[in-house]
């Protein structure tokens, strides 16, 4: 069985770390979310969350720009407090492992998968915005997914490493 | 009696912190700047971008369900 401990038959209930690997992705989500908002939104600036569509070289671009920034915080705002409350249902359950290197990894996997959804329909499809806005479509956009992918690894091998132990 | 001054006094200064001048453009001034993000921001793209903006939250929410489904 995937995802679950079975006990002796008939003894200890089946335990499992899917509840506890919901939340942590949907934190993990939420929280590379403010990752990507804060560092390059705000402190580096690279980008903005319509900077290919809306230039931010003058006053009304940068303010626009602002404004569709805090309307995806607030997204991510949203996802990171479901994630909480999953977590907080989780540790309620008597069936649910409490294994805290299976919560960090699945929190590297929802940031990881948050590098890849985002990257690819944001910055590949719907060419919102890309990493270094004055490139364009560049190798950072690619690094953007790589890293995703790597996340989503090192997160499922400390998953898996928790299972074993 | 004493509330209601507290309550005028209140929005007195949230009104006067939303009279700003020209180049001032927090998002709910009265300012030609603050008028004009508004336009952009609320202007007849503004479903287009708002769907954008959201677009990948539901992929998301399907991957999570499919990792959930196969982690190891």
């Amino acid at each position: 069985m995937t995802g679950a401990i079975v006990g002796d038959a008939g003894h200890a209930p089946a335990r499992s770390i899917r509840p506890i690997a919901t939340a942590g992705m949907t934190i993990g989500i939420g929280m590379g979310g403010f990752f990507d908002g804060i560092l390059f939104h705000q402190i580096l600036q690279v980008h903005n969350m319509m900077s290919a569509r809306i230039p931010t070289d003058t006053l009304l671009g940068a303010k626009v720009n602002m404004v569709w920034d805090g309307l995806f915080h607030a997204v991510v705002w949203f996802v990171t407090a479901a994630g909480i409350a999953l977590l907080w249902r989780a540790t309620a359950r008597p069936d649910v492992v409490r294994s805290g290197r299976t919560l960090a990894g699945s929190i590297l996997i929802g940031f990881g998968l948050f590098n890849l959804v985002e990257g690819t329909i944001d910055h590949h499809v719907l060419h919102l915005h890309h990493v270094y806005e004055r490139l364009g479509v560049s190798a950072w956009d690619y690094v953007f997914l790589a890293s995703g992918l790597a996340l989503i690894a090192t997160g499922w091998l400390m998953i898996r490493a928790s299972r074993s132990n | 009696m004493r509330g209601r001054a507290s309550l005028t006094a209140a929005m007195l200064t949230f009104g006067g912190s939303l009279a700003a001048g020209p180049a001032h453009a927090c998002t709910l001034c009265h300012s030609r700047i603050a008028d004009d993000v508004r336009a952009a921001v609320f202007g007849p793209g503004f479903w287009n971008d708002a769907v954008a903006l959201i677009s990948p939250v539901p992929l998301l929410a399907a991957m999570v369900i499919v990792m959930r489904r196969y982690l190891p």
